[in-house]
């Protein structure tokens, strides 16, 4: 993740940028984009871009665009980040790799303030927010539970950094929880895609939409 | 019957959770007035969850899944129309569990 956020500008948007100087860049991407406004045109654009580099299978670009809309969304809500969020994209040998983080309050931080998720330890908290239905008092916790089963159907993977944990998530298998070193002051969602698998997220009927 | 046509009343970008709400409360208004209300989506692919769940969501925690025998949707991208059908289901799923906790608690 390290050389990700470094390859894309990160560290220097928030000046840090003496201790982790750009690499030399070997792959196609999208720079770092600052976001302080749900801009549906920010998402085409990526969308966009990605599609140059590699076309989309048919029907994975509504799902992709539902996806971003979603975790741009989720940010701006949720996060109580001042200082907005981030996002970029890259090409990767035969996948797409999409990020966004920000530098808020942190999914564990949000779920703890209501009283029954309040023993639980960071890892368990961020697989929690991607249940349908888990959410801080408002019950939108749809997001993070719709991208997940995209990302399933579409044989992708799904990585949440906040707090102290980190939790994965791929095809066919429990989401794995660990503890990273130290504390990641907010939340980072990453993606990662097959754009040439169908993919095609029918929603309520997934069990026939499987990749093909 | 009502109707409401989403590009001319909410513009071209609905996404936000805040559009949701304007439409949501155009349904409301439509619903006091008509038995049934139109929805046409036409020239617009919206794929916003947060949109959906605003508007249609949280109107189907009121009226479960008659609510898409009330609205009738016209025109809609056949993405938007899975999602809203997931997201009417989701949530009146949810508050018809919520109903019968609350009635085995009593």
């Amino acid at each position: 993740m390290g050389g990700y956020l470094q390859d894309a500008g990160f560290y220097e948007s928030i000046g840090l940028g003496d201790q982790f100087r750009p690499r030399q860049p070997k792959r196609e991407r999208v720079d770092l984009v600052h976001i302080r406004t749900l801009e549906p045109f920010f998402v085409d654009g990526l969308l966009d871009f990605l599609e140059t580099a590699q076309p989309f299978a048919p029907g994975l670009k509504p799902s992709m665009r539902m996806s971003l809309l979603e975790l741009v969304q989720n940010f701006a809500e949720h996060s109580n980040s001042t200082s907005g969020a981030w996002a970029a994209g890259q090409k990767y040998r035969n996948r797409i790799t999409l990020c966004l983080l920000d530098l808020g309050k942190g999914i564990p931080n949000s779920l703890r303030s209501v009283d029954r998720y309040r023993r639980y330890g960071d890892p368990h908290l961020i697989e929690l927010a991607s249940e349908e239905g888990v959410s801080v008092a408002t019950g939108r916790g749809r997001g993070l539970s719709i991208i997940r089963r995209f990302v399933r159907i579409n044989g992708g993977t799904m990585t949440i950094i906040s707090g102290r944990g980190r939790v994965r998530f791929r095809p066919d298998r429990r989401p794995i929880g660990d503890q990273i070193d130290g504390t990641f002051p907010g939340t980072a969602v990453f993606l990662s895609l097959i754009p040439t698998q169908r993919g095609l997220f029918v929603l309520g009927d997934e069990e026939n939409s499987g990749t093909h | 019957m009502a109707r409401i046509e989403v590009k001319t009343q909410l513009g071209n970008d609905v996404v936000s959770r805040e559009h949701g709400e304007r439409m949501r409360t155009l349904l409301e208004q439509a619903l006091e007035k008509s038995e049934s209300v139109v929805v046409d989506f036409a020239g617009m692919q919206i794929t916003s969850v947060s949109f959906f769940d605003e508007s249609f969501g949280t109107l189907a925690k009121r009226y479960g899944d008659d609510l898409l025998v009330k609205i009738k949707l016209e025109e809609i991208d056949p993405f938007d129309l899975a999602l809203v059908r997931d997201i009417v289901a989701s949530r009146a799923r949810a508050a018809k569990k919520t109903r019968l906790g609350k009635q085995s608690a009593r």
